[in-house]
């Protein structure tokens, strides 16, 4: 397995956010994760990039145990996340964005910018081939040097998956990635996780539009206040009564 | 009053702002990226000073090593300033950093003073003939330190929208926690900045000390028009606090002759309330920031 949950519990005070999690996101496959408001995604996925401590439980990636790594140290070994409200840094042009992502700089530290620079200017111009064939992929150019601010939701969404993309994640998470995206750039977005997925990036995605992300996942799973109360096949996952009965009350 | 005593007095304006500006982009590049006013600024400036006009006696008289061993021993401080203290109050209120940073104003005063006393000291550099130049009488002294402030400003701006190293520093100023998820280690990025800060901030102190005379409260004094310069600019705003210390420079000195030398410091700040009554967010707002 890639990413691997196991028995992963967490708490707001007494209130019991995560109980008993468990999911696997194997190699090269796209595993969708839905579930009605407040279900605790979004908690998971805190959990899951370091940001906020489980109680209980095991996060291991790629065979390595990260449970007690922070944010910093999960995103080097190679997890990526999106966010629910898409972050960029706003003052930041497109291009600056995924410049600034990259890992492993030479130039991101005082003395070696000093006392190696052609190093530097080097891999400088490596990294600005790599971030112009992204932007290009993501179909970014037009606002390429546009502080990211100002971009419209959708073009943020692909901003985040860019900038995820620069740090080579070895699985990535996106967080409703479609919400808020018109359905033309969801189309666009869909055919670049495909690609990805293609080249062998594996992901986890939240996402309450069930129909773009059945098409996209292989496994879905469903949680229901902090807990998982259904996995599979996305067409069983959706049929079966446990699941119609948490999302809709029953009439799905 | 007629044409060229306003002529030199502007000129003369122009390079004590130029002077300020130094640590008032120390000042707003921290406040900028850590959130608080840092009010040991004023002070590392007078340990730089102290510091680059020791450097100098004991280089040979040297001014150029005295201004490297100044601005090297200022950032070194203002390092261990972050490392020891600032670091411990990220993300906790900015009043707690307020307050740690007026005391260590005052540590690195009364250490100073502790063992180099009250005394007044001058850099030993050989007095120079004005010229004329138009309407200015122009030291050659204040070029020295005009050109000495454009180029350390002109430096700070190529690192920081130039460089990786200023690319990240932005980008943890934007936002902190979402570099923290693109893996920046924001500890590294924040400790070149201090340093950065520091240096800046000391070679202000230098040039203070070369304009006029090395005092235990120079440091102090200066925090209040650079503080004025970093608001008037728009925090975060490095262009911005550049132009507020020209403009409060240029001021002061001009209206030396309504209200006399005692009260020019008056009028930096008389600008600095209407900024903050008129324009809260600074009069340059410019688009160049890095918060």
């Amino acid at each position: 397995m890639i990413l691997s949950l196991s028995h992963v519990a967490f708490a707001f005070g007494d209130f019991r956010v995560l109980d008993d999690v468990s999911l696997d996101v194997p190699p090269k496959e796209i595993v969708g994760l839905i579930g009605p408001n407040g279900a605790g995604k979004s908690t998971l996925f805190a959990v899951t990039s370091g940001f906020e401590k489980p109680l209980a439980g095991t996060i291991m990636l790629d065979g390595r145990d990260i449970t007690h790594d922070g944010p910093v140290a999960r995103a080097r070994a190679g997890l990526g996340r999106t966010f629910q409200v898409p972050r960029e840094f706003r003052h930041l042009t497109v291009r600056e964005n995924l410049l600034a992502a990259a890992p492993n700089q030479t130039g991101e530290n005082l003395l070696p910018l000093f006392l190696s620079p052609r190093r530097v200017r080097e891999e400088e111009r490596a990294l600005r081939e790599k971030v112009a064939d992204l932007i290009a992929f993501l179909n970014l150019t037009a606002v390429k040097d546009t502080p990211s601010g100002s971009l419209s939701g959708g073009q943020k969404k692909l901003l985040e998956l860019g900038r995820v993309l620069m740090g080579d994640p070895k699985v990535i998470l996106l967080d409703e990635p479609f919400a808020g995206v018109n359905p033309v750039l969801i189309d666009s977005l869909v055919d670049r996780i495909r690609e990805l997925n293609a080249q062998g990036y594996s992901f986890l995605v939240i996402e309450h539009n069930l129909r773009a992300l059945s098409d996209l996942c292989s496994t879905m799973h469903v949680m229901d206040r902090g807990a998982m109360i259904a996995s599979g096949a996305p067409s069983a996952v959706l049929d079966d009564p446990k699941v119609q009965e948490a999302y809709m009350g029953g009439v799905l | 009053m007629d044409f060229a005593l306003f002529a030199n007095l502007a000129f003369n304006g122009l390079i004590e702002g130029a002077v300020i500006a130094l640590p008032a982009v120390a000042l707003t590049l921290v406040f900028g990226v850590m959130g608080f006013p840092n009010a040991s600024t004023g002070d590392v400036m007078t340990a730089g000073a102290y510091a680059a006009q020791t450097g100098q006696i004991a280089m040979a008289g040297s001014i150029v090593a005295g201004v490297i061993v100044g601005s090297v021993a200022s950032a070194l401080l203002a390092l261990v300033f972050y490392l020891c203290v600032f670091r411990f109050f990220q993300g906790r209120p900015s009043m707690y950093a307020l307050v740690a940073s007026i005391g260590l104003a005052f540590a690195t005063r009364s250490t100073l003073t502790f063992f180099l006393g009250y005394d007044q000291r001058v850099f030993p550099i050989p007095l120079t003939r004005a010229f004329s130049f138009g309407p200015l009488r122009i030291v050659p002294s204040d070029l020295y330190i005009l050109a000495t402030s454009v180029g350390a400003i002109v430096l700070v701006f190529l690192l920081l929208y130039v460089t990786p190293l200023g690319r990240r520093m932005r980008a943890v100023a934007d936002n902190p926690d979402l570099a923290r998820s693109c893996g920046i280690s924001s500890h590294r990025v924040l400790s070149a900045m201090w340093l950065i800060a520091g240096a800046v901030t000391g070679l202000g102190g230098i040039l203070f000390g070369i304009k006029t005379v090395i005092t235990p409260l120079m440091g102090w004094e200066a925090l209040l028009p650079a503080f004025a310069a970093m608001i008037l600019g728009g925090i975060g705003n490095p262009a911005g606090a550049i132009a507020g210390a020209l403009t409060i420079g240029i001021a002061q000195e001009l209206s030396t002759p309504f209200v006399g030398f005692t009260y020019k410091i008056g009028v930096g700040f008389a600008i600095m309330v209407l900024a903050l009554v008129l324009r809260p967010s600074g009069l340059f707002n410019l688009s160049a920031r890095v918060r």
